[in-house]
């Protein structure tokens, strides 16, 4: 347990979840790529081996005491195992380089066995990886893994823009590839279940900056909640995080039946205390580049403040997290000062004159 | 100071195309780089980088919304850097939003000056409707976030639609130079003139009561020829003079080379009515550029006894 804190990030998640008290709110940067750093590694040496994975995340939680692990199945999981080719740069995330569908008439050909554990070297090592995380630390901390929606899986596997034109020119087409990845995911999810973790489906390419709320109902929401509800059965929790703007689908996202909706930084988070605050409890929203990267202790601070001042009443609970994975180049101290912002500022009860 | 120019638009609207034309133009005498996004289509040809040597990056950003300024900023400082360009292309992806690349742009600096940024894009508009209709916020901003906007497939729409499209589109964003003519039988030179200054183009008293487009948004074309022909100071003089009174139509940029008597050689530039005339060596081929509305061709040929390029 980090020294600067009085329960473990088991309890307090339990607790939170529960209603009770807690002694601060919980606090989730996303670790993805910073973390190697943190280990000293860089981000090719963090993807070369379940052992610098699990490293990497590891150390990110000794120094942080933050409230999660992650297993970073990542946004491109499917499209590789489904023969999408991807660089491996040394110190940056992985980018796609070629497509593992040129043409969106052969989704039939597509084979979904291919992402199990046995076929797929990358998702064994995620899971080696998890174990090896839970081993060290799974009795204080909770191991959420990163996995995609449907849609994005779907940019993993025919490229984002022939996607999005898709939308407007062969939907019927689209529809089958989304069929194809939903159930994809339900078998990755399935893959990892004996490790008692939870998820968080990000779909970056599910934004509202990329397509409109009627898309988003008509080619996200039903295999969003399809997966959801799949989860669920299965007894896992589920988080949500779409990047760029959500404003205007925010309900709808809730209406996925998801445990905690995450939100990017281009959402103001009063709007969504708003709309759904009532319904589910809000992650967010420190910005990732603007402050994380690029600003000081003092900007960090006063970006945690104001998601306090914004979200500290938020009826289902709030957890202090960045809008979206925190830039490999950030500094290591900035969150530092994001951890000591959020526990002066999360300290419970929680104290609104800190937020005046 | 690096002037960065950012070509925009989704996917199919001709970016590479566009970046295909206009870089040996701007090769010319100036140190260029091209930073392309790999999320795009294929990249520039071979070619035309081999024959103008000029420097491509990639950006291979694997999360569009996160790395994209960390990424950008890198490999624009690195080759500001390593090569000091005089000009940059950004062929971004076509689904980034360009308030945030001007964004990430706007925050670099070369030496103690900011970044000159200009952006321009390419509207597919025979998918406008329905890309508008289907896509989030990105496709609005590229277009609300140009200086100058081209229209890309213009092939089978009616001059009726074209206007309607026009006006829209200039609703979106009333102070951008929209070029509606085919630009792929623009030359190089005039596409370069064209995105150069963007602010001579519109709000100009040309386009006020065109009727083809409201707002700012005008019709331009252009006009490129070359010619053998010598001329004295003075011919150019009257040749250039003529240019205000509208028989030519409305031009509004005219430029170019011609041979002189002897070894003497002109320069000229018309801008808007302000005429322009230097001496330089001689010229082996007189090459002369005209942009404006409704340009009469003919007339502008004979007067420059000129041929076609």
């Amino acid at each position: 347990m980090h020294k600067d804190d009085q329960m473990t990030p088991k309890q307090r998640m339990t607790a939170f979840r529960n209603g009770q008290d807690v002694d601060r709110i919980p606090i989730m940067p996303f670790m993805g790529t910073i973390s190697s750093r943190i280990a000293g590694l860089n981000l090719r040496e963090m993807r070369s081996g379940p052992k610098t994975e699990a490293e990497s995340q590891l150390a990110g939680y000794r120094r942080l005491g933050h409230d999660c692990l992650i297993s970073d199945y990542g946004l491109h999981g499917i499209g590789i195992a489904m023969g999408s080719r991807v660089n491996d740069p040394e110190h940056g995330v992985i980018a796609i380089q070629e497509y593992a569908l040129d043409d969106l008439n052969k989704v039939d050909q597509l084979d979904q066995e291919k992402v199990r554990r046995r076929h797929d070297s990358k998702l064994a090592r995620h899971y080696a990886a998890a174990e090896i995380m839970l081993a060290e630390a799974g009795d204080e901390c909770g191991l959420n893994v990163n996995l995609t929606g449907p849609f994005t899986a779907a940019a993993s596997i025919y490229p984002t823009e022939k996607l999005l034109r898709a939308l407007v020119r062969d939907p019927e087409n689209v529809r089958r590839l989304l069929r194809f990845c939903t159930d994809c995911l339900k078998i990755v999810c399935r893959e990892y279940l004996d490790l008692g973790v939870g998820f968080t489906i990000c779909d970056p390419i599910a934004s509202g900056t990329m397509m409109k709320k009627e898309n988003y109902q008509d080619f996200v929401y039903p295999y969003t909640r399809e997966l959801v509800d799949d989860l669920h059965g299965l007894g896992a929790s589920v988080g949500y995080h779409i990047c760029g703007n959500t404003a205007k689908i925010v309900e709808p996202m809730v209406d996925t039946g998801v445990d905690m909706l995450s939100l990017d930084n281009a959402v103001d988070m009063g709007m969504a205390k708003e709309k759904v605050g009532d319904r589910i409890c809000l992650v967010g929203n420190v910005d990732p580049t603007g402050v994380m990267m690029l600003g000081d202790g003092e900007a960090v601070e006063e970006a945690v403040k104001t998601c306090f001042q914004k979200t500290f009443d938020s009826p289902c609970g709030f957890v202090l997290a960045t809008g979206c994975d925190v830039p490999y180049d950030a500094p290591l101290e900035n969150l530092d000062y994001f951890m000591a912002a959020g526990r002066k500022y999360g300290r419970w009860p929680l104290d609104q004159a800190l937020y005046a | 100071m690096t002037e960065i120019i950012c070509v925009t638009g989704f996917l199919g609207a001709g970016k590479t195309t566009f970046l295909n034309k206009i870089l040996p133009i701007c090769l010319n005498g100036r140190k260029t780089a091209v930073i392309e996004n790999d999320f795009g289509d294929a990249g520039i040809d071979a070619a035309v980088v081999g024959e103008t040597g000029a420097v491509v990056r990639e950006l291979s950003s694997g999360c569009i919304c996160c790395s994209l300024k960390g990424e950008m900023k890198a490999v624009l400082l690195a080759l500001i850097a390593s090569e000091s360009p005089d000009v940059i292309f950004v062929e971004p992806s076509g689904v980034s939003r360009s308030t945030d690349l001007i964004g990430a742009l706007s925050q670099m600096k070369d030496g103690d000056s900011a970044l000159s940024v200009n952006v321009v894009n390419l509207v597919d508009v025979a998918n406008f409707e329905d890309y508008l209709e289907a896509f989030g916020d990105f496709y609005g901003d590229q277009i609300a976030s140009a200086q100058t906007i081209f229209f890309s497939h213009r092939q089978g729409l009616t001059q009726e639609k074209m206007n309607e499209l026009a006006n829209q589109i200039s609703e979106m964003n009333p102070v951008a130079a929209c070029y509606l003519s085919d630009w792929l039988e623009m030359s190089g030179e005039a596409l370069w003139e064209l995105i150069q200054d963007p602010k001579d183009f519109v709000n100009t008293p040309a386009f006020s009561g065109s009727g083809e487009a409201k707002s700012g948004a005008g019709v331009f074309s252009s006009w490129s020829g070359a010619s053998d022909s010598r001329f004295s100071r003075e011919d150019l003089e009257a040749i250039l003079a003529s240019l205000v009174d509208g028989q030519m139509g409305q031009v509004l940029r005219a430029k170019g080379f011609c041979r002189g008597e002897g070894n003497l050689g002109w320069h000229f530039n018309y801008r808007r009515g302000s005429v322009e005339i230097k001496s330089v060596d001689a010229v082996a081929e007189g090459r002369m550029l005209a942009i404006g509305q409704n340009l009469n061709t003919a007339k502008l040929a004979e007067l420059f006894r000129s041929r076609p390029v």
